[in-house]
């Protein structure tokens, strides 16, 4: 086992590898911008190293030197920044340092959507029909035509729904290569294009898997992604409502038959559109393969009881996998919600400011990954995500359910965020009935406006016209509230005097 | 007996919200009446900044966060942005008829200024380009008009309403 981890990251997922090197008894170096000195994730590391600007969780020289620094001998990325840089894990193997996460061939090779495509068909997955073409401008219009329209442009570097444009006729592609070419170029320093297919109200439905050292390669089941804005997830689950086992397992093998084929190790996500929920074997195609943690990989914890970060570790330490596929079931249902600072009534306007009040609902089955406290000042350099609440019961309604109750007593003030929006989405009959695909947010917008409910109101201007903010606490022998309200104690919602 | 918790708020508060005002009197033993509407409420202090709200329909938690004037109030999910006080005189009294301030939406990053000092951009035109959490935001040209100064620079960092340009109209 490593002795110490370098965590090459910030916010949630910083602290949450730190947690699991807590439990297994490894320390951690912490790496923090100007901005984020007094971040949690700097604060919870056993050591910190301030590494510069803004950007320097991109600097590899700077990390590689923090963790040489200070003696660690293996780093992980997280997600985001330079999780996928197959080049900054071949430099932290060549500084003798232990990457944990897949091998840089498999980073590389699946990095390219082009490249991911072959070897999913080499591997006997089904890709979502489409073409890579020549880059001309001819060649590409001839391509779209034999796909047939609505075609999709995207980008063969891309993610995030960068580079990518729906073209609904061939009057419209030239325009939308070019645009979807300027917007690859500049966001992934690659302008290659490929088309595929539009399919029909797809569901997003990824699947975990996990490889070791020693060739084992095993899937822990999926997660369902469909409620996305704009190609970014919003919500997530497992185990993909109304998914028939049958189906379940030929998605589980096919991953695995890929993450054989590239000879992965670590954790990663085969993504798969799944065309037609309603037939009963509907087809599911290759979308692409993510080599990291996914900011979702709560959702498979809980319904499959495992820790995927452990995992992680010890598999980069040359641990066999702690599982066989065998022994690995799904058990209730757990759904995320990722709590944004933005904006939804204004177009999801990122916001920035101090979080003023900051209050975790805290109850049996919710679990909680955050990178912020109260007081915390959320700048504008980062990703807007604040924390993701994960919600787990025996079903699928019962987690809903809890999680509803709990964003409800998610109490988060100074700045907007999406809370108010996903009690929306998660009270919608849509989502309630699970009749879900990609679609759902963009034809919903009125879930966005900010739609109070009866009484609010007249609750929040109630409590507003008795607030003092410079009060003094209470005498002693004073009537106030009875504190121990059982709710309160509970939800720690009723807090001591300031 | 109402026993009304030290340091709270007796009396008579005007609150808006947006365009709306509400006059919301707080008696002893802190029972609320709002108007309009005569909604009544009774509320009980839980914290510094938490209250249990009970209105006509049901029982809210409520949290509280005030900056000057300016308070946001979470309740069971729902989020407000009040003022206290009734509405200002109009701010754009003392401003000059045929100036414009662009301000910016939100704190960000300042990425590129497309524009100078006395150039003419006609309505919609790309004036300054910021960046906030990886997002790229876009200032137009609200109408057509002259730029008169330039206050900001690429790479400053800005904060929400900071005047980034002024324009004078021709309309």
């Amino acid at each position: 086992m490593f002795r110490r981890v370098l965590v090459a990251n910030r916010g949630e997922i910083a602290l949450r590898v730190m947690r699991a090197c807590r439990e297994l008894g490894v320390e951690t170096v912490a790496v923090y911008s100007d901005e984020d000195r007094s971040a949690p994730h700097a604060a919870a590391a056993d050591r910190a190293v301030p590494i510069g600007s803004s950007s320097s969780y991109l600097d590899q020289a700077a990390l590689l030197r923090a963790a040489l620094d200070e003696g660690a001998d293996a780093v992980h990325p997280g997600y985001g920044f330079l999780a996928e840089n197959a080049g900054f894990a071949a430099a932290c193997e060549q500084a003798g340092l232990a990457f944990i996460g897949p091998p840089p061939r498999a980073i590389a090779e699946m990095g390219s959507k082009i490249a991911s495509r072959a070897h999913a068909a080499a591997a006997g997955v089904m890709v979502v029909p489409g073409e890579a073409p020549g880059q001309e401008p001819s060649a590409i219009a001839a391509a779209a035509a034999r796909l047939g329209y609505p075609v999709l442009v995207k980008a063969s570097a891309g993610g995030g729904g960068k580079g990518m444009r729906i073209v609904g006729d061939s009057s419209e592609l030239a325009r939308a290569v070019a645009s979807a070419r300027h917007e690859a170029g500049a966001a992934f320093g690659d302008a290659t294009l490929y088309l595929e297919r539009l399919l029909h109200r797809p569901r997003h439905v990824e699947v975990q898997v996990f490889g070791d050292t020693y060739g084992q390669v095993v899937h822990l089941f999926e997660r369902d992604c469909s409620i996305q804005r704009r190609h970014q997830k919003i919500v997530e689950e497992s185990p993909s409502p109304g998914l028939p086992g049958a189906l379940r397992e030929r998605m589980g093998q096919a991953a695995v038959r890929l993450a054989t084929h590239i000879g992965y190790r670590g954790a990663g996500t085969v993504e798969f559109l799944l065309e037609g929920s309603g037939a009963a074997e509907p087809p599911f195609y290759f979308l692409e393969m993510n080599t990291r943690l996914q900011v979702e990989h709560p959702v498979t914890e809980a319904v499959v009881g495992v820790d995927l970060v452990q995992a992680q570790i010890a598999v980069a330490a040359g641990e066999p996998l702690p599982w066989s596929q065998e022994r690995l079931t799904q058990r209730g249902h757990a759904i995320e919600c990722r709590i944004y600072a933005e904006d939804p009534a204004a177009g999801f306007l990122p916001q920035a400011g101090r979080l003023a009040v900051y209050r975790e609902p805290v109850s049996p089955g919710i679990r909680i990954d955050s990178g912020v406290t109260e007081g915390t000042e959320i700048g504008v350099s980062y990703d807007p995500l604040l924390a993701k609440l994960v919600a787990c019961a025996e079903t699928r309604e019962a987690a809903r359910r809890r999680a509803v109750a709990a964003l409800r007593q998610y109490a988060i003030l100074g700045i907007r965020t999406n809370i108010p929006f996903l009690v929306r989405v998660l009270e919608h009959p849509r989502f309630r009935d699970a009749t879900i695909d990609t679609g759902f947010l963009d034809e919903h917008d009125e879930l966005a406006t900010d739609a109070q409910e009866p009484g609010a109101l007249a609750a929040a201007l109630a409590a507003a016209a008795v607030h003092e903010p410079e009060r003094r606490p209470p005498e002693p022998g004073v009537a106030v509230a009875a504190t121990a309200d059982p709710w309160d104690l509970l939800s720690r919602w009723g807090r001591a005097w300031p | 007996m109402a026993v009304t918790p030290p340091g709270s708020r007796i009396g008579a508060t005007i609150l808006r919200l947006g365009e709306r005002e509400f006059r919301v009197e707080v008696q002893p033993g802190l029972a609320v009446t709002i108007a309009p509407g005569e909604e009544r409420a009774q509320v009980t202090r839980l914290g510094a900044d938490t209250y249990r709200v009970v209105t006509a329909n049901r029982t809210w938690h409520v949290a509280v966060a005030a900056s000057g004037s300016r308070l946001q109030v979470f309740a069971d999910g729902n989020v407000f942005d009040l003022e206290i006080g009734s509405t200002p005189p109009m701010s754009r009294a003392g401003k000059r008829h045929d100036g414009d301030a662009l301000a910016a939406p939100m704190p960000a990053r300042v990425r590129e200024v497309l524009v100078e000092v006395g150039q003419s951009v006609a309505a919609g035109d790309l004036l300054v380009t910021l960046e906030a959490m990886k997002m790229e935001l876009a200032v137009r040209a609200p109408r057509d008009g002259r730029v008169v100064s330039i206050a900001c620079r690429p790479g400053e960092l800005v904060s929400q309403g900071v005047a980034l340009l002024e324009l004078e109209g021709t309309a």
